[in-house]
């Protein structure tokens, strides 16, 4: 009686432990085979219908973006800046900004407390739509249409076949470098856009000089001012760089109606209105100030 | 039973227990874990714990806990400071200025925090980027800074804690404790008592200069309860105008963003009004602050560096302690005062360079404190404005800290290091004209 006690209750056992076994792998089974059922549902007629549309509109699509991206590049062919297409497409984005930033001014001075545009201020507005509208009317894709593109890619592409291309890779992936490579950059860059001897790449350079640790790596900015004070260097770059880009591309960058340096100085104070940034400068700065600026400035010119 | 059935008996027995054995251990394994997950999350809860808790008082008592605190010890400590002279405690309570930084760190931080390894750490920053390894003067400077801080605030705790210094906050800060005391101590010397009466006018101005203003422009229209109301609905329109902005550059063109703007500076504009300035008040007390106006002008050409100083600051009109030489505060109070009365940086502006006032805020700090040293301050290289060069200020207007400026003189730092050689010339021309407008 024992003895069958026992097997009964060894079998009971092993019963148990491998029915918990088989139900697992009912489990892992069972996930298996549905699995592969919700893939592939069975397709009805109408969608395939859906499905030609939806196809031949995104070839409509496509053609739309390839006329697109056509008349794009033959608004980078007028080389207005420079004849490698990556270097005119930044230049023409840094340009099309400059209308951006109007713009914001146009719209916020009606918000500003007690703010009432001088007769010479109206008129530097008006002079600042006037230039970008022309930009708008000969930069279409440029001006209203890239969001339509993959602008990015269109920037890599251009770039991969230009003498910049090693700095574009190496940009895109800024994030991902060391401290140490990234001053390395910098500089290189810094260097790249002082010598470019392009009007809208040195404004590039004056807005990104503003960074804190943008030109640590350039030491010889203290020893050309001889002096420590790094708020001051950085102040006297900026403006070195500005009056540098003022003897490129017709001094687009300085001339009162289409520098958005002067219609801030313009809306700040009446009397800078219809003045150029070389003028301003003049009349702005003391006869040492003025002296370190162009100190500067030749040590631009001399890179 | 044979033995063929005794055997298979056994083996069913050590199977059995086998099995439960197996099953046991299974079953045991997770509350394993369980019970290690909760004991390092309990072992770490009471650190941070501890570190919320901390506060200025708690620091006190822990520090008076950690070295004898006995009542003498006390006592002690708190005469350091009632033992010193008026001048004495009015270079004191600069000198918190200065450490607020560090007090600000004590009061959040665990109570072993070690000042000088993350002084070291942030170098770079101080320095603005020149500089990677602090100098062993820069070290040894700073780390006498912090020591001379936490003196400090232990002396003036203990002065709290003895109730020498009465106050309605028991956890007021240093530089307020020292406010109360240097009230309450005598002046004595010509120059204490030039300084007092200064400093009693300096305060009664920035009363008086208050007044003007709101008398000037008349009570807030909205009590405060509405405008706080009004101002969250300004943020939310504010969040909405950004994020519209985020997802679409040239959104300001749009009229839907035209709409919120005009919302928002409508609300705005309420949130500003005020019913009017009241006339008869507002030429009583321009007449007041008038008087003293002039009277802490006329203080400007004194012999004593802190009277000068003390001056200047209260004339720049500006309400905040740290706005002395601080350029972009003087501006930005040039900007609010529409009254008559210029903050004395600008009058000094219009009268000197009048040309690019970024430029002029990079110079005027320099020959501020360089007339101080005409006027006796002490600039020498073991100064407190030269340490303050060498490891202490940190402010970014200024540059930060150099390790060229622990062993010159204030003169030789500014002149050889950080000015150019250009604006020499413009900083000795304002230096000039200081002497002449108020040298005695």
């Amino acid at each position: 009686m024992r003895l069958k006690l026992t097997i009964m209750l060894l079998v009971l056992i092993i019963a148990y432990a491998w029915m918990r076994e088989a139900d697992s792998d009912v489990q892992k089974l069972q996930v298996k085979t549905q699995a592969p059922k919700t893939l592939v549902p069975p397709r009805k007629q109408h969608e395939k219908k859906n499905i030609k549309i939806k196809e031949d509109k995104q070839q409509l699509e496509q053609q739309k973006k390839e006329k697109l991206e056509d008349d794009f590049y033959h608004e980078l062919s007028a080389q207005r800046y420079s004849k490698e297409p990556v270097v005119e497409m930044i230049s023409l984005a840094w340009e099309l900004e400059k209308c951006n930033k109007y713009k914001y001014y146009d719209t916020r001075k009606n918000y500003y407390k007690n703010f009432v545009l001088k007769q010479k201020q109206k008129h530097m507005f008006e002079a600042f739509d006037t230039g970008c509208q022309n930009f708008k009317k000969n930069y279409p894709v440029l001006s209203q249409s890239m969001e339509k593109l993959d602008a990015k890619l269109l920037f890599i592409s251009l770039a991969a076949s230009s003498p910049y291309a090693d700095l574009v890779q190496r940009g895109m992936n800024y994030k991902k470098m060391t401290p140490v490579e990234q001053r390395e950059f910098n500089d290189e860059m810094a260097i790249a856009l002082l010598k470019s001897n392009n009007a809208q790449l040195l404004l590039v350079f004056v807005k990104i000089s503003s960074e804190e640790t943008f030109f640590r790596g350039l030491l010889e900015l203290e020893e050309v001012l001889r002096s420590a004070n790094s708020v001051y260097i950085q102040m006297i770059a900026e403006q070195a760089a500005m009056l540098l880009s003022c003897q490129f591309n017709a001094g687009i960058s300085c001339k009162a109606e289409s520098s958005v340096y002067m219609l801030q100085q313009c809306i700040a104070e009446e009397a800078a209105c219809g003045l150029d940034v070389e003028t301003w400068f003049k009349m702005q700065f003391t006869a040492a100030h003025y002296r370190d600026v162009e100190l500067m400035l030749t040590y631009f010119k001399s890179l | 039973m044979n033995a063929k059935t005794r055997v298979l008996i056994l083996l069913a027995v050590v199977l059995i227990v086998a099995y439960f054995v197996v099953r046991q251990k299974e079953t045991n394994e997770e509350p394993i874990k369980k019970t290690v997950t909760i004991s390092s999350t309990q072992a770490i809860q009471p650190v941070k714990i501890n570190i919320n808790k901390n506060n200025k008082n708690a620091v006190l008592e822990e520090s008076l806990e950690i070295e004898p605190t006995s009542e003498e010890e006390i006592i002690s400590l708190a005469e350091n400071l009632t033992q010193l002279s008026y001048l004495q405690v009015y270079k004191k309570r600069l000198r918190s200025v200065q450490c607020g930084l560090l007090y600000y760190r004590n009061k959040n931080t665990d109570a072993d925090f070690d000042y000088v390894t993350t002084f070291k750490d942030e170098i770079k920053y101080l320095s603005n980027g020149r500089q990677t390894i602090a100098s062993e003067q820069q070290i040894e400077t700073y780390s006498l800074f912090v020591e001379e801080c936490l003196q400090l605030e232990k002396e003036a705790y203990a002065l709290l804690h003895l109730k020498q210094i009465q106050a309605n906050d028991e956890s007021t800060s240093v530089y307020r404790i020292l406010s109360k005391l240097l009230s309450e101590t005598e002046a004595l010397s010509q120059e204490e008592l030039a300084l007092k009466q200064v400093l009693a006018e300096s305060s009664e101005l920035s009363k008086q200069y208050e007044l003007y203003t709101s008398f000037e422009y008349g009570d807030f229209v909205l009590s405060k309860e509405e405008k706080l109301e009004l101002n969250r609905e300004i943020q939310q329109i504010r969040n909405e105008l950004r994020s519209q902005l985020k997802e679409d550059s040239l959104a300001y063109e749009q009229d839907s963003y035209k709409q919120l703007l005009a919302e928002l500076k409508s609300k705005a504009d309420r949130v500003e009004q005020r019913t009017g300035g009241d006339e008869k008040q507002l030429s009583q007390i321009k007449a007041q602050f008038e008087q003293l106006y002039l009277s802490l002008e006329s203080k400007l050409t004194s012999t004593y560096a802190s009277v000068f100083k003390e001056a200047f600051k209260a004339l720049t009109l500006s309400t905040q302690m740290t706005g002395l030489f601080n350029p972009e505060i003087i501006f930005k109070e040039i900007e609010k005062t529409n009254s008559e009365f210029l903050p004395v940086s600008e009058k000094i502006y219009l009268q000197t360079l009048a040309k690019d006032k970024k430029y002029y805020s990079q110079i005027i700090t320099p020959a501020l404190e360089l007339y101080l040293c005409f006027l006796g301050e002490n600039c020498d290289s073991d100064s407190d404005l030269v340490k303050n060069k060498c490891a202490i200020e940190q402010s970014y207007g200024s540059g930060g800290i150099f390790q060229q400026a622990c062993d010159l003189t204030l003169e030789e730092f500014y002149f050889e290091v950080y000015l150019s050689p250009n604006q020499v010339d413009d900083v000795i021309f304002i230096i000039n004209h200081l002497m002449r407008s108020y040298a005695p």
